[in-house]
């Protein structure tokens, strides 16, 4: 049947016309992903929260991906941590749910005694692929969710009324 | 403390689910870059992958569908030589036809060039958007069905000599192409003027057919739809075309402070006219506009790229129905608004790779025709080979593929026209598409014939049409089926396509006349020389002179025949001619070397000598005397033998020759006459006796009989005793 199929046409010494929409690749060339979540405050603008935990929840298909997750809590990126998704190890389309734990260590003479939860108001969670890291950047790729496991400290309350 | 909870964290909305603010500040908005958001999931957007790569240039201008033709234009500027050149792009999408250079650039002005183009029925109206007259070039019209591009031409000025229009560009509107930013060929250089050609001829401007839109100087940057109305766009405000026809157009404000960045910058989307403004994104129902940037960071999150890429001006934007985005495109930079779900969101794309300008092109659904793959004489089909004669057709074998697969209710319609004799077109038949082949009559041998396939869908209603009427010259909006009560969703221009078979050799051979019956026979031969199967009829007819007065005598599927000669007359010289007729057409008429109706001399002859059996040596030896068919007739293999021909009687004459009484034969003997259907007969030579002496050596004759009439006789055949 006629179907109009959009493309877009490259310059700059390379006369090429691209379909738009096809493959993962521009023209051969790998692009990254990022994609940061909304700031999120489970107690309020004004409340407190112990945060303990991010649940990543991806689904990926045919090829590896690395994933490179980092927290944020009030605007404070926590250290990045990497997270490999098999592809080989899951059926085609399957979700994986990977825990990433938020825990930071307390260490006052350079030994870790304890471990606590940051607290904070705000979080998000920015998710990257970097080119050529991880075996399948070109792939497709979906973040089917990402939650916080937290306990609210202080609420946001009501103080008076004028 | 509470109890533990697990919360999912939304993407790009930046909303405080307990308040319900808004709280995302716009230097936030980095937050959704190569993603597309869908049912909050996040996923890594699809790619751009090369469907193909021009010969020659550096920067590809633009791309447009020709839909009626079923293909695609595009303009390619190359650097090296200043040429802008215009391709066209088949419907598989991976061929490009050079089809002319449309300008050489003087060097000066905006480079790359900018092209605003549009397509209106079969035509490709191309422009060169460049701000200053002086330095604009022509506005030129590809054809495909005849392979033109040539400058648009108008008699603005009223001098009776129409002069090259150069407009800044032009759009499809309604029934009609508008062009803007050319005045008239006096005062060119008005770029308030917008130009509306004549209702569905895209080519044809009138003089007095134009609007000045706004104030003077202040140039019309780019037009569009926007639902109902054309919005007429200049840099400070807009305006709109409004009316449903050329008689009731007319130029209303649309936006009094709003206006367009730069030609490109716009895509519509039904009633909604998004475009790019000094001030960011914006989009107008056709009353004013509104702002569509929040929470969008203008300045971010890397306005250097942009800048250093492409300048805003040199942007692009699209609409991307699968995805339901509208793209800003400047360079490697892209700003994203995504309107599925009814929900507005905004988000960036980082490009692997520059890009410079958006379009669509027509892709098949595409049937792929194709005919030489049948070449002559292969393509021809006879699906009746014994229906032959004046009224048989050839049959023409059409095969296609279909380019990124059928569904079950489409067909394949097959057009033919005939270009040797001048018929018209006609749809020859339609057949499932998913058969991929089908045979249809087409007008005569060994004519030109274009053939062309379009592809219909059924389940949608449509307006008849004409079956004569010429396809190629349909608009898009018409060409629908009635019979099929189909949508039409593809065409495939004509394609020329000639067969004309070779004719068969054939080398007939006259022998005869003979005495089967009462009137005159012959026998002609026709020997084949080409295939049998082509040559199914033989026909034969006589003249008194070989050149007027032609009757015909017989007409056979054989290749030999016993032909009757009514009406001949007896030793009168007659010239036959023959022809073999097949599916192919009928061959040339082949005339032969006249002959004389009369008996045929038996050829042959042979005498053997025995001797009379218990009979003294002085005694008439009697001679067995034999005739027979030739081993060859003419150079040609001989008849079958129930073609032979038979005469009532044959004559018999010998006379014999004695070494002893002389050199010389005497004299022939009586002649005696045998009844017919033998090829021997004993027959004593009178006179000769072979135990006389030796070299005593006869000869005898023999001759054929059909009531008054006798062959010559035959030659003299010898034997030595």
């Amino acid at each position: 049947m006629l179907t109009p199929q959009l493309v877009v046409g490259r310059g700059n010494g390379t006369p090429a016309l691209l379909k738009v929409g096809v493959g993962y690749l521009d023209d051969d060339l790998h692009y990254e992903m990022l994609g940061r979540s909304a700031p999120y405050a489970p107690a309020g603008s004004g409340g407190e929260c112990a945060f303990f935990s991010i649940y990543l929840i991806t689904k990926t298909f045919d090829t590896d991906v690395a994933l490179f997750v980092t927290p944020i809590i009030d605007g404070v990126a926590m250290p990045t941590q990497r997270v490999d998704i098999l592809g080989v190890a899951l059926s085609k389309g399957e979700q994986r749910v990977t825990e990433i734990g938020l825990s930071k260590a307390y260490s006052p003479a350079g030994v870790e005694e304890l471990r606590y939860a940051p607290r904070g108001t705000w979080i998000s969670v920015q998710i990257e692929t970097k080119i050529l890291t991880g075996a399948g950047v070109a792939a497709k790729q979906i973040v089917d969710g990402v939650e916080c496991e937290f306990e609210i400290v202080r609420e946001t309350k009501e103080v008076g009324t004028t | 403390m509470g109890a533990r909870e697990r919360k999912p964290l939304p993407w790009g909305e930046g909303i405080d689910r307990a308040s319900g603010a808004m709280v995302v500040d716009e230097l936030e908005f980095a937050d959704l870059r190569n993603v597309y958001l869908s049912n909050g999931r996040a996923e890594l957007r699809k790619g751009n992958a090369r469907a193909l790569l021009f010969p020659a240039g550096d920067d590809v201008l633009g791309v447009w569908p020709i839909r009626a033709q079923g293909l695609s234009g595009a303009v390619v500027y190359k650097a090296s030589d200043l040429t802008v050149s215009l391709y066209a792009i088949d419907a598989s999408g991976t061929v490009a036809s050079f089809v002319t250079v449309l300008w050489t650039m003087d060097g000066l002005g905006t480079l790359p060039p900018s092209v605003v183009a549009a397509d209106s029925y079969d035509k490709l109206i191309i422009a060169h958007d460049e701000p200053l007259f002086g330095l604009r070039q022509p506005t030129y019209v590809f054809s495909p069905s005849d392979g033109t591009a040539l400058p648009l031409m108008a008699d603005f000025a009223r001098t009776g000599t129409p002069a090259p229009v150069r407009f800044r560009g032009v759009a499809r509107h309604l029934n009609y192409l508008v062009g803007w930013g050319y005045g008239t060929s006096e005062a060119e250089d008005r770029g308030e003027t917008l130009r509306i050609s004549e209702a569905g001829d895209p080519t044809t401007f009138q003089p007095e057919h134009y609007f000045l839109v706004g104030a003077q100087g202040d140039p019309i940057i780019g037009c569009g739809p926007c639902g109902g109305v054309l919005a007429v766009m200049k840099t400070a405000d807009s305006y709109k075309l409004i009316g449903y026809d050329r008689a009731t157009f007319g130029i209303r404000p649309l936006d009094p402070e709003f206006g367009l960045l730069a030609s490109r910058l716009h895509a519509s989307v039904n009633d909604e006219f998004h475009f790019w403004s000094l001030t960011g994104p914006r989009m107008s129902q056709g009353e004013g506009s509104v702002d569509m940037a929040s929470p969008l960071n203008l300045d971010g999150p890397a306005p250097d790229i942009i800048e250093t890429n492409t300048p805003k001006d040199k942007g692009f934007a699209y609409l991307d129905t699968t995805n339901r985005e509208i793209d800003f495109v400047f360079g490697q930079w892209a700003y994203v608004l995504h309107l599925r779900d009814g929900k507005r969101r905004w988000s960036y794309r980082e490009l692997a790779r520059p890009l410079v300008s958006a379009g669509k092109m027509v892709l098949g659904g595409t049937i792929s025709l194709d005919i030489t793959a049948h070449a002559e004489p292969d393509t021809i089909t006879y699906l009746d080979p014994t229906y032959v004669g004046t009224d048989i057709k050839p049959k023409l074998v059409v095969t296609w593929t279909i380019v990124g697969g059928t569904v079950t209710t489409e067909r394949c319609e097959v057009w033919a026209k005939s270009f040797g004799t001048g018929g018209s077109w006609s749809r020859r038949g339609s057949f499932a598409a998913s058969a991929l082949t089908g045979t249809v009559a087409v007008e005569d041998f060994w004519q030109t014939h274009m053939i062309a396939l379009r592809l219909t869908q059924s389940g949608v209603a449509a307006p008849p049409y004409s079956n004569t009427a010429n396809p190629a010259g349909w608009p898009p909006e018409a060409q629908t089926n009635a019979d099929t009560g189909g949508e039409i969703v593809d065409w495939r221009p004509a394609i020329w396509y000639r067969f004309d078979g070779t004719h068969q050799g054939y080398k007939p051979i006259f022998k005869g006349p003979g005495a089967n019956a009462a009137a005159w026979n012959a026998l002609v031969a026709h020997a084949p020389v080409g295939s049998a199967a082509t040559e199914l009829n033989y026909v034969t007819e006589k003249s008194l002179d070989g050149s007027t007065g032609w009757t015909a005598v017989d007409s056979s599927a054989s290749a030999w025949a016993l032909l009757s000669l009514p009406n001949s007359d007896s030793l009168t010289l007659y010239y036959f001619r023959v022809r073999v007729e097949g599916p192919l057409g009928d061959s040339a008429w082949f005339i032969m070397d006249p002959v004389i109706v009369a008996p045929e001399a038996p050829e042959n002859v042979q005498i053997g000598v025995t001797d009379n059996p218990g009979g003294p040596n002085t005694d008439l030896d009697t001679h067995h005397i034999t005739w027979a068919r030739p081993a060859v007739v003419d150079g040609q293999q001989p008849p079958p033998d129930n073609y032979l021909l038979v005469y009532p009687a044959y004559e018999v004459r010998a006379r014999h020759r004695d070494t002893s009484g002389g050199v010389n034969f005497g004299a022939y003997g009586a002649t005696l006459q045998f009844a017919g259907n033998g090829f021997a007969t004993d027959y004593g030579v009178p006179g000769y006796n072979p135990s006389i002496g030796v070299g005593r050596t006869a000869e005898a004759q023999v001759r054929s009989v059909q009531g008054a009439d006798v062959s010559p006789w035959s030659q003299n055949t010898s034997v030595e005793a």
